[in-house]
């Protein structure tokens, strides 16, 4: 293995993407978002929305040359009057959305919200970014939405014994651990956005006594919450290797009970995954296995884990290495430098070289790219973390193993956006 | 000017037309952005992405380079790509982000040539305007590029205009290409769909052109001028109307004169000489302005246009609109015919009392306020994209009488 990241033209296979900033946004309760910029701009995000069944919360206003000239600050006022006017209801927030061209034209986004703000009292205005120029700053798309969605969390009076999830976009499986251990640590549930249908009901999001990250993109806006409301966090990004999950549990009893002995016994949950990990690799033997980057946060840290688990490992797809993925990384070139890095969007992966039909893919777009027939169904880490998360991967990746999937139904199912 | 759009997602763009066009060709084409016009084309413009091994490539733009204007960079990565690729020509395509910053895409691309030896192209696409633009500029630059004048080969069309925003993955294309067959046609080239470079090289061969959408019409009237090649503009849709369709494209073969095979006035006394109904064919009401027309049909101009006639001479309908969403040709309209610029003037359109039956995209439904008003979905990619594919009907020839008599059978039921 060695470190062959290539800054190339990017290829873009029709399993790349994710959820995308509309989407994202739309988590935030009883909003609505403008986008105002070029109707190009707007495609896959509104054919998205209409798949996803939010198109209603979705509007536009496209802005021709002549406006992006003369600037388009003035025109936003009048179109979100027309907005309100097509309405059922007032909603509460109202995301104003601008694309990449935004960024070079200096647009007064301060002054636009002081004047929708003094218009319409009752609705949060923020202005959003939808601007993947910006990808390798400190707030690219994915960050800054985030962010945009937890500063709607005014500062609360009095404190509870909630506690938040952050980044991750879908909501921990109720069948994690962690939600036994948080309960014997004295915390009163795990809050997610997306369980909240009112905005008003959303602010107990405020009340929380910490925030848990898991997973990097939520870190910032964590961040800023720290300063905007005082409150602490934790960043335990999922992991798939045992030691880590102790660790990561070691780490969230410091955090919360400081000072205390371990409030939880994970002994049975170990043992269900390190059975359900004997089970899957017996089935899949020496079957060759690629991890992918669009699977989980970091794909070299769950190659990792599976090659200590006994898998056979032959591939990782990951345009780049994350900060936090590093040391595995490092970890996986000193020990297993047979195994090959590629690049889902490096020019060279649409000659689709080295095509692996009979593999295990971990991830839909290394699966795309190697054609793999067997698929396991994991975006993102979806719903994963502790003992948990191992336990369920090896019962996706037993699956997998059964039977070859319909690959093109399973990345039309995600509803990827670019 | 800003429009307002609540309902409707918005429609396929000119960067998208580019890249259609360059799909089948061996290309190193970058999309000059982001990511997200990359992604518009790749997941929702596209539908023969999947599978493909097509190298249409994003620059991956970031905001350093763009304050910079730094084309070093691109041109770079071009270059790389295509010492892999190692393409038969290289594009850039334009973005919001180089209109803004003024990028020389053309200027990038002579540099490109004069450093690799590879044709090169740069097209100033901006994401402002709509696909057909895009797609037309792209063959004509292609043909400019690759075309000289040849001998007529007698029997031989090219089809042009063809692209997925406006044929999905081309059912309707492959079911006219079996009727020119039938007929003892050949096709000599289908821009920009199912073709080759050399094929594009021979389309300046071909006896006729025959234009099936707006894009064709562009291309075809510069064709005409630079190669002398007359051309049909048009679509064989519905028994009657396909017998009209192909007698006309005989004349154009005999007359060398272009014509848009139309329901309109100046077609109205030929196809009367032409259809079997003889005289019976309507379109006089249908131009009387006293009548207000009882059926609209909205979407790309020509294929409108073909649903309309044969909705006249197959079934006597004579009574009809079409409301053109990516533009209207003065040429290819009649005077009912309608320019639904914005999606507010679509809806106005839509809701008019005088229509009794809709034949459009299935997502502009939303817009309907009269749920009394007939609604036949007939889907285009270059507007509701994937979610709709399985909507686009197959009109071509007599599958268009199988599809309209099985709306009036469900109608019935």
């Amino acid at each position: 293995m060695s470190c062959c990241f290539e800054n190339t033209l990017h290829y873009s296979s029709p399993a790349h993407g994710d959820w995308g900033v509309v989407r994202i946004g739309m988590l935030a309760p009883e909003s609505v978002q403008l986008f105002v910029c070029p109707f190009a701009c707007g495609r896959h995000g509104a054919i998205g929305a209409m798949r996803q069944g939010f198109k209603n919360r979705l509007f536009y206003l496209y802005i021709s040359q002549s406006d992006i000239i003369n600037g388009y600050d003035d025109l936003i006022p009048e179109a979100v009057e027309e907005v309100f006017a097509a309405l059922p209801k007032m909603p509460r927030v109202f995301f104003i959305f601008v694309s990449c061209l935004d960024d070079l034209i200096g647009t007064d986004h301060e002054a636009l919200l002081a004047v929708l703000g003094a218009e319409h009292p009752d609705v949060a205005f923020r202005v959003c970014h939808m601007n993947p120029i910006s990808l390798g700053s400190l707030t690219p798309p994915p960050i800054s939405i985030q962010n945009n969605l937890y500063s709607l969390l005014e500062p609360a009076e009095n404190r509870d014994q909630g506690v938040n999830s952050l980044g991750n976009l879908v909501a921990l499986s109720p069948d994690s651990e962690l939600h036994d251990f948080l309960e014997a640590a004295g915390c009163d549930g795990l809050r997610h956005i997306s369980q909240y249908e009112t905005y008003d009901a959303y602010q107990e999001m405020a009340r929380s006594r910490a925030n848990l990250v898991l997973a990097p993109a939520g870190r910032y806006a964590a961040q800023q919450m720290q300063e905007k409301h005082g409150l602490s966090f934790l960043f335990l990004p999922v992991s798939y290797r045992l030691e880590e999950i102790e660790e990561s549990y070691r780490r969230l009893q410091e955090f919360l009970l400081p000072g205390q002995p371990l409030a939880f016994d994970f002994s049975r949950q170990k043992a269900a995954a390190l059975q359900q990990v004997e089970r899957a690799r017996t089935l899949v033997g020496s079957t060759p296995v690629i991890v992918d980057g669009s699977a989980v946060v970091r794909p070299f840290g769950l190659a990792r884990a599976l090659l200590e688990y006994g898998f056979s490992v032959c591939r990782i797809e990951a345009q780049e290495c994350s900060a936090i993925d590093r040391s595995d990384m490092e970890w996986l070139r000193a020990k297993h430098p047979e195994i090959e890095i590629f690049q889902p969007q490096h020019h060279k992966a649409v000659l689709f070289q080295r095509r692996l039909p009979g593999s295990i893919a971990i991830g839909v777009d290394g699966a795309y790219l190697a054609g793999s027939r067997y698929v396991v169904d994991l975006f993102n880490d979806q719903g994963m973390f502790g003992y948990y998360a191992v336990k369920k991967l090896m019962e996706l990746i037993e699956e997998a193993a059964k039977a070859p999937v319909d690959l093109e139904g399973l990345i039309n199912e995600y509803g990827l956006v670019v | 000017m800003a429009v307002l759009s609540l309902f409707l997602p918005p429609f396929s763009p000119d960067y998208s037309g580019v890249s259609a066009v360059l799909f089948d060709l061996k290309t190193v084409t970058a999309m000059h952005d982001a990511s997200g016009c990359t992604g518009n084309y790749t997941g929702y413009d596209e539908p023969r992405w999947y599978g493909s091994k097509s190298p249409v490539y994003c620059s991956g733009l970031r905001e350093i380079d763009a304050v910079l204007g730094d084309d070093e960079k691109l041109i770079q990565k071009m270059i790389d790509a295509a010492r892999d690729i190692q393409p038969d020509l290289m594009a850039l395509v334009g973005s919001p982000v180089p209109m803004v910053i003024g990028s020389d895409l053309a200027g990038v691309a002579a540099e490109l040539e004069a450093r690799t030896g590879i044709p090169s192209f740069g097209f100033d696409t901006t994401g402002t305007t709509y696909y057909d633009k895009g797609a037309a500029a792209t063959i004509l630059a292609l043909l400019e590029r690759f075309t000289e004048p040849l001998a007529t080969m007698p029997g031989s069309v090219n089809i042009l205009g063809a692209t997925p925003m406006d044929f999905g993955k081309g059912e309707n294309l492959r079911d006219l290409k079996k009727l020119l067959q039938d007929r003892g046609l050949f096709l000599t080239a289908c821009l920009a769909m199912d073709y080759n470079l050399a094929a594009l090289r021979q389309s300046a061969a071909a006896e006729v052109n025959l234009a099936v959408s707006r894009t064709g019409l562009l291309v075809a009237a510069e064709m005409e001028k630079r190669y002398g090649i007359p051309y049909l503009c048009g679509l064989p849709y519905g028994e009657k109307a396909s017998e009209e369709y192909f007698a006309a494209l005989e004349e154009v073969r005999q007359s060398r004169q272009s014509r848009i095979f139309n329901a309109s006035s100046r077609d109205f006394c030929d196809c009367c000489k032409l259809s079997a109904a003889g005289g019976a064919c309507g379109v006089g009401r249908a131009n009387d302005s006293r009548t207000a027309p009882e059926i609209l049909i909205v979407g790309e101009q020509v294929q409108a246009n073909a649903i309309r006639l044969a909705l006249q001479r197959d079934y006597g309908e004579s009574s009809v609109a079409v409301g053109c969403l990516f533009g209207l040709e003065p040429g290819l309209a009649l005077p009912q015919d309608k320019d639904l610029k914005s999606e507010q003037l679509i809806g106005q359109e839509l809701n008019r009392d005088n229509y009794r039956l809709i034949i459009a995209d299935p997502f502009l439904k939303v817009l309907l306020q009269n749920n009394q008003k007939e609604f036949w979905p007939n889907a285009q990619y270059a507007v509701s994209s994937k979610l709709a594919a399985d909507q686009i009907a197959r009109l071509t020839g007599s599958h268009f009488n199988r599809w309209v008599n099985l709306r009036i059978e469900k109608t019935k039921v």
